[in-house]
Order: structure tokens, then sequence, then C-alpha cells
């Protein structure tokens, strides 16, 4: 944060989502959004990174030469169960979504563009249907799901002026070979959103930032969000 | 009754003292302006309570000397809340729930543990990448690291 590097630490909770402190200034941040929120900071905000939430097969297989968090022993019992997901879907809110007809805890994927947001249910994306064609604040974007069922990625579909279509190899269930195609070229493409043939060979798709959240904190602190429908 | 009045502020004191915890507690709705109060709290108290505290004290002292058993009645629990209290200011239970990450440690993706179906968060720096497990994520919450020189805090 301008030249000064913080320390965070957990330091409460806001409607179901954790307030940090830094060691260095004692300021009151909101993990959610980054924005520091009391104290001699208040108003900064802490810069995004890119960032991909996706099985660690799919990491691996990309990254083979990465590091991985390592556990601390003392705590392990204390991590969450394979199945924590589920689990934690069926926990009661405190604040409670004011429209739509999801449910307070459904797993949405967040995006802005343009100051316009929108939230995807995970349940729009499937083994048998992984690509979402969209527009969101006039920007063309796509949302793929990745080989692994469990990841998602979004990217702009603009590619040098031209809006690009894809769609996607329809996988009967998980582990199924994935593929991605742009429709008017019938060349393939990577989860990484680079065409791997053809003219275009080599060219990637902009990344486009996203937030894995429940509908109830997504629609809280982006309240004119719409709700994607098919 | 000066005792009297001097528990009353003492009681006064604790409660300003509990109110940031009474607010910030999980299960239950914060809302924005009561925020606002039990954050300016937390970040004023320290020279608030023991102003208070000593004021309280050095007054429930000066009263004891001439003071009856009845009133040393209301005294003594008057000097223990505002202790209390201040001590308090120091210790924010919500910092100390689930244990800090401290210095973090890596293994190499290929010798981790982890299922391959399991989810991670993934950073990728100037071609560096580190994984880091959600479900040890959704314990520590937050972790400070730095990659590839940049200091980065990854939180869930």
């Amino acid at each position: 944060m301008n030249g000064r590097e913080l320390h965070f630490h957990l330091a409460g909770i806001n409607n179901q989502n954790f307030l940090m402190r830094d060691e260095e200034t004692g300021t009151y941040w909101q993990q959610v959004t980054g924005a520091a929120i009391a104290g001699p900071l208040k108003g900064q905000h802490l810069t995004l990174l890119p960032q991909d939430e996706l099985t660690f097969g799919l990491w691996k297989s990309a990254e083979p030469n990465g590091t991985v968090l390592a556990p601390l022993p003392l705590y392990a019992s204390k991590y969450e169960k394979a199945d924590w997901e589920s689990e934690y879907s069926k926990l009661p809110t405190v604040i409670h979504a004011a429209k739509g007809t999801l449910a307070d805890r459904e797993t949405i994927l967040g995006v802005v563009r343009n100051g316009a947001a929108q939230a995807y249910p995970f349940s729009s994306l499937t083994v048998q249907s992984p690509v979402l064609l969209d527009k969101l604040g006039g920007e063309p974007i796509m949302l793929v799901l990745g080989p692994d069922g469990k990841s998602v990625r979004v990217f702009s579909r603009n590619l040098g002026g031209n809006t690009l279509e894809f769609y996607g190899r329809s996988a009967a269930k998980v582990g199924d070979p994935w593929a991605l195609f742009e429709s008017a070229s019938l060349t393939e493409w990577s989860f990484d959103g680079c065409a791997l043939s053809g003219e275009l060979k080599g060219q990637c798709l902009a990344r486009i930032d996203a937030l894995k959240d429940y509908w109830f904190d997504w629609e809280h602190y982006h309240p004119n969000t719409a709700i994607f429908r098919h | 009754m000066p005792a009297l009045w001097l528990l009353l502020a003492s009681l006064a004191t604790l409660a300003l003292a509990a109110y940031p915890m009474y607010v910030i507690r999980p299960f239950r709705e914060q809302t924005p302006a009561a925020l606002d109060r039990a954050l300016w709290v937390l970040l004023h108290n320290k020279p608030i309570l023991l102003i208070l505290a000593l004021a309280i004290t050095t007054l429930a002292l000066m009263v004891w000397r001439r003071a009856g058993w009845v009133s040393r009645l209301f005294l003594a629990p008057s000097i223990a809340f505002v202790l209390l209290a201040s001590v308090s200011a120091w210790i924010n239970p919500y910092e100390h729930m689930f244990h800090p990450f401290g210095e973090p440690h890596y293994i190499a993706a290929q010798q981790a543990k982890l299922e391959a179906s399991d989810m991670v968060i993934a950073v990728t720096l100037g071609g560096e990448s580190r994984a880091y497990p959600i479900r040890e994520m959704g314990y520590h919450h937050v972790v400070n690291d730095r990659l590839h020189g940049l200091p980065i805090v990854v939180t869930y």
C-alpha cells in the first residue's frame, strides 16, 4: 500500500464476511472488497491480483513447477472436510438477499463490466453445456467451465475489435475429453483462452476477474446486480 | 451517594469496552451505523478507557477512606470493573480466533498430498505460481506471503 508493506490478520466479522486489520497502521479492512473501512488508511483499496480458483489437478498439470502452501500440522484437524461446501450451503445467513429467485447461499460467480454487475449461478454451467456467452456492460463475455468440471474462467470475447463466438464440446461426465471451439473458424482454444490452431493461433482472450461468492453476499455489495437468465 | 455513582460510571465504562465485541459478533446482522460506531470505539478505546479507569479508581480510593462498609461494597466492584474494562481494550478476542498462519512454508506441486479434485486458489506472478488449498484457507482465512518479490495477502 503506497510503497509500504502491510501484514494482515483476521479481526472481526461484518455480516458473515470477515474484517482484517493490518499490524502496521491498525486499519480495518473488509475482506471481500479489499477496502479500508475504518482507521488511518480509510478509503484506500488493496489491489486485486489476478487469481484463479481451480482444482489442484488442473493447476498441477499447468504449473508442474509450482509450489503449494504447506499445511500447519497443529491445525490440520481443524481444516475443512472435503464436502465442506455442501455443509456450508445449509448454514443460515444473518442478512437476506432482497430480490431475485436465488437462495441466499446459492453459489454464484459475480462479474462487473463497465459498472454493470451480474451474478451467474454456478448451476448455469454444466459439463453438458460448459460455455456461456453473454454481453455485460456492452462487452461480449464468456464463462467457461474447465475440464475438471469445477473451475470457471471468464473471458472477454472481444479480440482485436471483433466479437468471437464459442461453443464447447459437450461431455457426458467430468473427465471426458474437453474442448472449446471458436464458431466462425472452427478452431480449438485452450482453457487459458488461447487459440491452439488457425490464423489466430497463439492469440489469447483477455481474462476477466470474477468472484465466487454466495448470492446474499454478492447482492449486499452490488445492490444493482442483475441475475443471469438463459 | 458517591459510591453508587462511581459504580454506575464503572458499569458504563465496561459497557463501552464491551460494545464493539457485542456488535462485531458472529451470527448476527451488523448495520453500517453500528459497525462504524464499534470500529470507532476499537480505534480510540485505549486512551479513553485508561483515563476513565484512572479517574474512577482515584475517586473511588478517595471516597474509600471515609466510606462505611456499605459504600465499600459498591466501591470495590467499581475499581474491579474499570480495571477489567481498560485491560480488555488490549484484547480483541476475534483477533485470536483461528490461528494466524505466520511464516508460510511450501511444498513442491509434485510432492503435495492433495486430491486432484481439491480446490485451490492459484496466484501466478512473473512465471512463479503458487497454490493455496481452500480447505486450509477456510480455517486460517489470511496468509501473508511474497510471490515473485511482491508482498501479497491471500484471503478466503
